[in-house]
């Protein structure tokens, strides 16, 4: 009911406007206030219909080449914007990798697990392009939209030009910045002094911000992730960030992943390797993998069995189920 | 009546006058001054051809499928002051194409350009602010454009090749040079000797492109049964050999 309620919302929105033009309106993204601002790149501060642009671009079929995937396809909302996959499907290639959570995207400084894309924007074009990807250019994915519903009425009135490849990206920015995730049961006791942890999701806590572990050295507040680049010693074909700067020294070397939602987005690691936090805190306890890039902090911390349960019980703490059960994060079934 | 007539007749003949005389006195489109660059394509001194099959210092046989590269900051120079032309094309080059410049009047002793596009229209720069009809944009850069480590390819060189050498034999395997990055763009310079381009003058410079440099320059020819393959990021010490020979291909005629 709630998501029809919600359904008839935007629609009768979009239908008032639709009879004088569609109007649109400045809109701003509740975020927690133990975030930092967000700011927003000039001439795509967020309105209205640069939102319900980019979700409608996000979920849009049409920006594949076989018409059969979208954006959602590998970001899908009840796995915080994962696909469950080891590697996504297109991806049979040395650098296939697992599809990464899409959550407060809004304060990274750049993407890709290379940091290779300096803006939200830009990364857009990433995807679409990619042959083991979407797989479409700009002018066909241009092309196409112009000759559906609104595409055309929406461009203008959300940016004031026509569809193009300037619109796409901008939108698609404006609804991924709008993916915040800051309302954990974590965020509830440590933020706001909930006081709710059992034992064992302290005890996990107070490992995690330990000197003896320093996981959170990398995996920093409030993002748990330091947007670094390190190695944890995998000994497989992707070099990681020596792709982007030639430099063995940065061999098997990727950039931190959020841990937020982190229950929700299994399998882990870049390459999917890993298929439960069980496993990935096994990994670190035993000292990671053999690269000789590895960072010195991946080491063997002589966990318990315990210790490691209670890791695991901490980092499940970080889901925010109220993100993943956002209704205005998806389109209308009739879309 | 008849005076009607007679005025009439008189108001056309004078604004007939009129809009002749404005029309010897103010063309309605200026004389231009152009700068035509003709670059040809060649293998072994012959115009290249895509269903020509040749032969490499090794005894390879290849075909050449595709050549495109980007020229930037087109510059011409007399003395220390320089002129910009142009800012950035997007060449095809299987057969001779011509760039056409609208120029101002001016004398010019050499003509400069880059191959590539220069580090400041290169990293951290979107493609999508750019017009459709820019060669730097998302749909004029068909395809020279990086989006996982942002920035434009410089150079592709595509074709096919076989190693026997054996005549007739098929071309079965591919090869792929696409070349890019900031420590990848070269600055040709020619020596046009003295050039002064008045108004309405045109002046058509050809520049050869030497294809078979690229495979086969003496000081660092391409073993294709090695080097068959660089995305610049996946074998950058192969992209900067094929981006010194490339470069190498260029000749004012």
């Amino acid at each position: 009911m709630r998501r029809v309620i919600s359904f008839f919302f935007i629609v009768g929105i979009l239908a008032g406007c639709a009879s004088e033009g569609l109007q649109d309106r400045s809109i701003s993204f509740k975020q927690p206030h133990y975030f930092p601002a967000i700011i927003f790149p000039e001439g795509n501060e967020p309105t209205l219909l640069r939102f319900e642009l980019g979700k409608k671009l996000f979920y849009e079929k049409q920006l594949s080449k076989n018409e059969d995937q979208s954006c959602a396809s590998c970001h899908r909302l009840p796995s915080a914007f994962t696909d469950g996959r080891t590697v996504s499907s297109f991806h049979e290639n040395e650098f296939a990798r697992n599809a990464p959570t899409l959550a407060n995207l809004a304060w990274s400084p750049y993407f890709m697990s290379e940091g290779g894309v300096p803006t939200l924007e830009l990364q857009a074009l990433g995807p679409i392009h990619e042959k083991h990807e979407l797989s479409l250019s700009m002018e066909a994915v241009v092309g196409r939209l112009n000759s559906k519903s609104n595409y055309a009425e929406l461009s203008k009135a959300a940016y004031g030009r026509e569809l193009d490849a300037f619109v796409i990206t901008r939108a698609l920015a404006c609804f991924q910045r709008a993916l915040i995730s800051g309302d954990s049961k974590f965020d509830r006791h440590y933020f706001l002094k909930a006081n709710d942890y059992s034992e064992l999701e302290k005890q996990g806590m107070d490992l995690f911000f330990s000197e003896r572990t320093q996981c959170s050295s990398c995996h920093a507040l409030p993002f748990f992730t330091d947007y670094k680049f390190y190695s944890l010693g995998f000994e497989d074909a992707d070099i990681g960030l020596e792709r982007r700067t030639y430099s063995e020294n940065d061999r098997g070397k990727f950039k931190t992943p959020t841990l937020r939602n982190i229950e929700l987005t299994a399998p882990y690691m870049h390459n999917g390797s890993m298929s439960s936090l069980e496993e990935v805190v096994s990994f670190y306890n035993t000292g990671g993998g053999t690269r000789t890039t590895k960072d010195s902090r991946v080491k063997p911390l002589n966990l318990s069995q315990e210790e490691e349960r209670a890791l695991v019980a901490f980092l499940k703490t970080l889901t925010d189920w109220n993100f993943v059960q956002n209704e205005k994060f998806l389109v209308a079934e009739e879309d | 009546m008849k005076m009607k007539i007679v005025n009439n007749y008189f108001f056309v003949v004078m604004l007939g006058l009129l809009l002749a005389s404005c029309g010897e006195e103010n063309p309605s489109t200026p004389v231009e001054t152009k700068v035509h660059l003709k670059f040809v394509p060649t293998y072994n001194g012959q115009a290249l051809s895509i269903d020509s099959v040749y032969t490499n210092s090794f005894g390879q046989q290849l075909r050449v499928e595709n050549i495109q590269f980007y020229l930037s900051n087109i510059y011409a120079h007399n003395g220390a002051d320089s002129t910009l032309l142009k800012q950035a094309f997007l060449l095809t080059l299987l057969e001779p194409q011509t760039l056409s410049l609208n120029v101002s009047p001016q004398s010019f002793s050499s003509l400069s350009f880059g191959v590539g596009v220069p580090g400041n229209l290169n990293k951290n720069v979107d493609p999508s602010q750019y017009a459709n009809s820019n060669p730097l944009s998302v749909q004029g850069s068909n395809g020279m454009f990086w989006y996982w480590n942002t920035g434009y390819i410089f150079v592709k060189v595509e074709g096919r090749y076989e190693l026997t050498g054996t005549p007739n034999a098929p071309l079965m395997d591919s090869y792929s040079f696409h070349m890019g990055d900031d420590p990848l763009y070269r600055v040709l310079h020619f020596n046009t000797g003295s050039v002064s381009l008045a108004e309405g003058d045109a002046r058509t410079f050809n520049i050869e492109v030497a294809v078979d440099s690229v495979f086969n320059r003496p000081a660092d020819p391409i073993d294709l049964s090695i080097d068959n393959l660089t995305h610049t990021t996946s074998n950058f010490p192969l992209a900067e050999r094929m981006t010194n020979n490339f470069v190498t291909a260029f000749h004012l005629q």
